[in-house]
């Protein structure tokens, strides 16, 4: 996207990266990055290692990483909000006061990244040891074995076994409800290929209350 | 991803038979005496393993033994592919260090990134 490519331009030379993920196929994700073009790794992870290894269930989740290689804020929405929930699903016009939420939401946690590139641990964002552990999700045996059957699911997809396949990742999503990661790569899929058909809006409307997006929980950073 | 896929006679559902050899390829764990070993860690076999059929033949019940120790175990109808899951346990304590997992992947031009690098 471009606000993260502006974001790397601007920092890049502070000793950030950032390393884009996709938990999808490298056909389905090859248009966006094609058009995106951007200039930091942009990583395919067909089968969703990355979800394994650091409990992520949505995209777009963010994970903050220290030049030590310790997580600095753990797996959390990357500045994205549920305003799209708002969405007239006929036109997929969106209210101003929306639109302007979502920039609000975004531009607050794209300054809480800088501020933390600039000030380090001295950031306001940069969470301690103890805060970082307390905002740790760790997996279930449930979620362990969804991911199992997923990334069964996804061999016998690649093997042509279809039906079969389908019927593991099924059982992932069934065992996994949280992970839409996992649910968007056996759903019906539109022209962009996009996961967002009336399947899609069924799943968001039974969420009630519940979160899409868990919110973006970062503070304003002194100015 | 460790994964097997065996040739031969059908076993009974649920049960993977390996030898050593075949078990250290697939998984990278290694059958000793003392048993299921991997580094400076080891899940023991059960007491009477023969008996309770996780050793026959020379060869070990690499999917009672993966379930043993606490880690998801799925296979396809066929029983022919295997998927040795990581355990809930092994990836909340990993991610309970705060060290970031390393991992390696591609881009779609197929050119590895590892973190750590």
């Amino acid at each position: 996207m471009p606000v993260w490519q502006s974001l790397f331009d601007e920092l890049k030379d502070h000793a950030f990266t950032i390393l884009a993920v996709a938990l999808d196929q490298a056909d389905a994700a090859r248009p966006w990055i094609e058009t995106a073009k951007p200039a930091y790794p942009c990583l395919i992870d067909r089968d969703h290692h990355l979800a394994d290894l650091y409990n992520l269930v949505n995209v777009p989740q963010a994970v903050w990483i220290d030049e030590q290689g310790r997580i600095v804020r753990p797996p959390e929405t990357a500045g994205s909000t549920d305003g799209f929930r708002a969405m007239d699903r006929k036109t997929f016009a969106v209210s101003d006061a929306v639109i302007a939420e979502r920039n609000r939401v975004k531009t607050l946690y794209l300054s809480a990244v800088r501020d933390w590139v600039l000030r380090g641990a001295a950031s306001v964002n940069a969470l301690d040891e103890g805060h970082a552990m307390a905002k740790l999700k760790v997996p279930n045996g449930v979620v362990a074995e969804a991911h199992a059957r997923f990334r069964l699911g996804q061999h016998l997809l690649r093997k042509g076994r279809t039906g079969e396949a389908k019927a593991q990742i099924a059982e992932a999503t069934r065992l996994h409800p949280d992970s839409w990661a996992m649910w968007r790569q056996a759903a019906a899929k539109n022209e962009r290929g996009l996961a967002a058909g009336p399947e899609f809006w069924a799943r968001v409307d039974a969420l009630g209350r519940g979160h899409y997006y868990a919110p973006v929980d970062v503070e304003a950073p002194p100015d | 991803m460790n994964s097997a896929k065996r040739s031969g006679p059908m076993p009974p559902p649920m049960a993977l038979w390996l030898d050593g050899p075949a078990i250290a390829q697939a998984t990278g764990w290694a059958w000793k005496p003392e048993g299921l070993c991997h580094g400076d860690v080891c899940v023991p076999l059960p007491p009477r393993a023969a008996n309770g059929g996780y050793v026959r033949d020379g060869r070990l019940n690499l999917a009672a033994m993966w379930r043993r120790s606490g880690q998801p175990v799925v296979h396809d109808a066929a029983s022919r592919t295997w998927v040795l899951g990581t355990g809930a346990e092994q990836r909340g304590a990993a991610l309970a260090t705060l060290k970031a997992p390393d991992f390696a992947l591609p881009d779609f031009q197929g050119r590895v990134h590892q973190l750590s690098q």
